[in-house]
């Protein structure tokens, strides 16, 4: 009698042996008990194999895994954490931060606010005037753009005012008006600096009991 | 969100955008059948913590650069295949004990180093009976190349088909199964005395 291969009694056994090899191998072994021996031995490896625990890690795996994970953060909550740290933390720094962002604003406002008042200027006007300035000296940046700002109406303006602050007020009186507005800007950037972006100094107390 | 109801593709693309459930839920899914195949190559549950650790860090930190033409599965298990292998190039293996290791010095080393099933299902007498045959299945398996081992736990443990198998290898489909005939003769050889 010959007995089918290893090969094919494995095959047999696992079940990927084709159809046709399958009942050949299936008749032979009903007469073969060496044979029928030998699946039984090759199934209850596969079964034995197949019934193999699978081990558990100890309890915490995954928080000491994610501990040395970088997690990649999307523009979104890059931008947010960006502005939730430049926001003030307090209700001073949000008043002093107020009011420093709020001295420019005034400046720029009182100045619009002057420059409508007079009877010849408009909105309109100004924006044309605006515009034209703004595309001249983008085209003119690198041919002398610098001296004729100097040159222009707004700039004789500035300098009259200063000159008139001169005469009215003498030299010691701008050098205090300097000085106060020095002490202004310190005190803003300090300001700045304590709200905005350091956190909140905690004072902790420390007891000591002795028995 | 329901995680465990995503296809790993989709849990990955979910990590890639910033979701830190989704790597959570890679770790669940995967953490035993990797640290069972590692522990089963380095027997040592220190060193497989470790390595598996190292196996979950190295992926998860890469998760940008995966490819979604392959399985997650294939990915994870090379690495973890190709970690442990390197560690067994560094190191002799213990010999495996699922009633802890040799080498342990205290009751409490011996009993941190007991091989612990993932499954608790079992009553007390299928446990002790499982726990007899699973001390020599495992013995005979600690005893085979690490290359034969491998290959036979993922296909026999984890149930990946033999391209997967050679995918995470990276070897010819035909050495894979040149792989798993070999170990289950040998496995044959040294368990036909127990008639299981």
């Amino acid at each position: 009698m010959t007995h089918p291969t290893g090969d094919r009694l494995e095959a047999y056994s696992d079940g990927s042996l084709r159809e046709a090899d399958r009942s050949a191998v299936a008749s032979h072994m009903a007469h073969c008990s060496q044979c029928r021996a030998e699946v039984e031995d090759r199934r209850a490896v596969l079964a034995a194999l197949s019934a193999l625990p699978r081990f558990a890690p100890r309890t915490g795996f995954a928080d000491r895994v994610m501990a040395r994970v970088r997690i990649p953060e999307p523009w979104h909550a890059w931008a947010g954490a960006l502005v939730a740290r430049l926001m003030p933390r307090t209700t001073p720094g949000w008043a002093f931060a107020a009011a420093v962002l709020s001295v420019p604003m005034l400046f720029v406002g009182g100045f619009a606010a002057w420059l409508l008042s007079k009877s010849y200027v408009t909105a309109h006007g100004l924006w044309v005037y605006a515009t034209d300035r703004f595309a001249e000296g983008a085209n003119q940046v690198t041919t002398g753009a610098v001296s004729r700002a100097l040159q222009s109406d707004v700039s004789a303006w500035l300098v009259a005012a200063l000159t008139g602050l001169f005469d009215s007020a003498g030299s010691r009186g701008v050098g205090a008006i300097a000085i106060a507005g020095g002490l202004v800007v310190m005190l803003s950037a300090w300001i700045l600096y304590r709200y905005l972006f350091r956190s909140p100094a905690r004072s902790t107390t420390h007891v000591t009991y002795s028995f | 969100m329901e995680y465990d109801k995503l296809s790993d593709q989709e849990v990955v693309e979910r990590a890639r955008r910033g979701r830190e459930a989704a790597f959570r839920e890679l770790i669940r899914r995967y953490e035993r059948p990797v640290f069972s195949l590692i522990y089963r190559l380095v027997r040592d549950r220190e060193r497989a913590e470790d390595l598996s650790q190292d196996t979950f860090i190295k992926v998860l930190n890469a998760i940008d650069r995966y490819d979604p033409a392959f399985k997650f599965s294939s990915w994870i298990f090379k690495i973890a295949h190709n970690t442990a292998l390197d560690e067994l190039r560094r190191k002799q293996p213990d010999t495996l004990s699922i009633h802890g290791s040799p080498h342990a010095a205290t009751a409490d080393e011996l009993e941190a180093t007991v091989l612990t099933p993932a499954s608790t299902e079992e009553t007390p007498e299928d446990f002790a009976s499982s726990r007899e045959i699973g001390t020599h299945i495992e013995g005979a398996i600690a005893t085979l190349r690490a290359e034969y081992r491998t290959a036979i736990l993922l296909c026999h443990v984890e149930g990946r088909p033999y391209e997967e198998v050679a995918q995470i290898m990276d070897v010819p489909l035909g050495t894979v199964k040149t792989y798993i005939h070999r170990a289950r003769n040998e496995l044959r050889k040294q368990l036909a005395h127990l008639r299981i």
